[in-house]
């Protein structure tokens, strides 16, 4: 693979792209899982999914291509903004605005799918994640989106921390508002730069298994985040290996590494190789 | 004349849904100085925890008017001079993947300010308020670890790590021991030497009264708010009008306490 990475511009360009998303996927999915909100990354995907079929609808009907990457973005970031407002509009079940905007993402889906005249390759690989897909205009839009998701978590680590571990406290402090609106923005963005290598299908559990199994092992929250790009990036490194040598998806593969992680993870933790005296459950006084 | 640090005028809120409102606050007028130490009382569902929320902008009331140095609290943005411990800090944190430190220091986050990180400064802040508490040997723990007692000694620094001017405290000696809970007043009385405006919400009605300076004590109206020897003085009439079941306050050498 190293040769081909030499020799090969997609190859290059898929292993930079899936570089970039092993490390902002994780580290966006940190704050998504401890907020408890791991099923809103399925939900977006599901309405970038929408995005990128209206792109290749759009492109048969008008005759000239429109990167469905763009569309997707759109659509994301709009579908986030649906599910921000949900959230305040069922205050008591704020979960409800997940499933909601899904079923909007997979029925646009089916909508310009049919529309469009079904399935196609290319779609294919949006689904599952390919190798030979990315050009340097998805590259130059997913470094873009990598460097834009590290100055956001950069500059309001303190800011999303506090929000994502006591709500109540940010609004009393008067933060909250405007972070949760951009952290949900900055979702969108990481599903929308991610999906080119891992698939929207399965771009949530890049977001979230290398933070489930970091959970296992961790104690602080900045070690969390540090653990989960480790993996993340272990993760994917290895999927695009394996995708590239069996000639298969690397959606799939990358998964499937990160899946073994959590499952080495949850045994070895089961064997008592984890977190600092959690044997003794809680601290004595 | 010095501006009141709180003042709620005629404030009313009401819960409302589909089927039913349920009043929790009438007509509530109600003063608080800088400098004082007021225990806020009254039975479950009297409407303790709702004024707290209106009083920290948190929900905003649907008649009357708040005012916070004089100001309408509307206006008001200088939070980080507010320290407050919410009723359920002790058990919404567990499983979360934070260290005391962390979750301590992030009681700083507005007094940064946005784009700002923490420095050594704000590590020196984190040291002194662990030591205030007797939990700097926690400080590398996971708050995930640790008992309902020291979980909410953890809350109550980061509500001090500011060093705040009002310091609002919803019931934060729930689930404490004796022995913290005398050192917790201990530390309240210091803040309170150094001039912070203390609200706290309590059922232990005897140790908040020889403690504070003034009582307040809430059942959807304010029935009472005078200083504590005011509130000492209280027949048992006034008082089982605001618990609603026969009360009375008793005395002996050298303490006072509740009982039925």
């Amino acid at each position: 693979m190293i040769e081909a990475l030499m020799e090969y511009d997609f190859i290059r360009f898929s292993f930079i792209s899936g570089m970039i998303a092993g490390l902002i996927a994780p580290l966006i999915g940190t704050f998504i899982v401890i907020r408890r909100l791991s099923l809103i990354a399925d939900a977006l995907s599901h309405v970038t999914l929408g995005g990128i079929t209206f792109g290749v609808y759009l492109s048969a009907l008008i005759g000239t291509t429109i990167n469905p990457l763009i569309t997707g973005i759109i659509f994301s970031v709009t579908g986030a903004l649906g599910i921000e407002r949900l959230r305040t509009v069922y205050k008591h079940y704020q979960e409800l605005a997940i499933p909601i905007i899904m079923s909007l993402g997979v029925a646009l889906s089916v909508l310009f799918l049919s529309l469009a005249d079904g399935f196609n390759q290319d779609l294919f690989g949006y689904l599952f994640g390919s190798i030979s897909a990315v050009n340097i205009t998805d590259l130059t839009l997913i470094a873009v989106i990598g460097v834009f998701v590290l100055l956001f978590i950069y500059f309001f680590y303190k800011e999303l921390l506090l929000v994502s571990f006591d709500e109540e406290y940010a609004n009393v402090m008067n933060i909250s508002k405007w972070i949760h609106f951009l952290f949900i923005i900055v979702v969108a963005l990481v599903i929308s730069a991610s999906m080119r290598i891992v698939g929207i299908l399965l771009v949530s559990a890049l977001m979230t298994l290398p933070v489930a199994a970091a959970m296992r092992v961790t104690s602080s929250f900045k070690q969390l985040m540090a653990i989960s790009v480790i993996l993340g990036e272990i993760s994917v490194i290895s999927g695009l290996f394996l995708s590239f040598h069996l000639n298969i998806s690397p959606g799939g593969t990358i998964v499937l590494v990160s899946l073994l992680i959590l499952s080495i993870t949850i045994i070895l933790d089961r064997l008592g190789v984890s977190k600092n005296e959690r044997t003794n459950e809680t601290i004595q006084e | 004349m010095e501006q009141p640090i709180f003042e709620l005028r005629n404030i009313s809120y009401t819960y409302k849904d589909k089927l039913e409102t349920t009043p929790a606050l009438r007509n509530i007028n109600l003063k608080i100085d800088s400098g004082d130490f007021v225990a806020l009382l009254g039975p479950n569902g009297s409407g303790k925890t709702t004024l707290i929320k209106l009083m920290l902008g948190i929900i905003k009331p649907q008649k009357g008017e708040i005012l916070i140095n004089g100001n309408s609290l509307k206006s008001f943005n200088a939070w980080q001079e507010v320290g407050y411990v919410s009723q359920k800090s002790g058990s919404f944190s567990k499983g979360f993947p934070a260290t005391v430190s962390e979750v301590v220091l992030s009681g700083l986050t507005k007094e940064k300010g946005l784009f700002k990180r923490f420095n050594r400064q704000d590590r020196k802040k984190l040291h002194e308020v662990l030591d205030l508490l007797n939990i700097k040997d926690l400080k590398d723990k996971n708050i995930s670890l640790l008992s309902g007692g020291q979980t909410q000694r953890v809350f109550i620094a980061r509500a001090l790590i500011n060093n705040p001017a009002i310091l609002v405290l919803d019931e934060p000696t729930a689930g404490i021991d004796a022995k913290h809970v005398k050192a917790f007043y201990e530390v309240l009385l210091r803040l309170k030497e150094r001039n912070v405006t203390i609200l706290l919400v309590s059922h232990d009605i005897g140790v908040v009264v020889d403690h504070a300076d003034e009582v307040a004590c809430l059942n959807e109206h304010l029935h009472f708010h005078g200083t504590n020897s005011e509130f000492k003085n209280l027949g048992e009439a006034e008082l089982s009008k605001i618990y609603g079941f026969p009360l009375q306050l008793v005395s002996h050498d050298h303490e006072r306490k509740c009982c039925n």
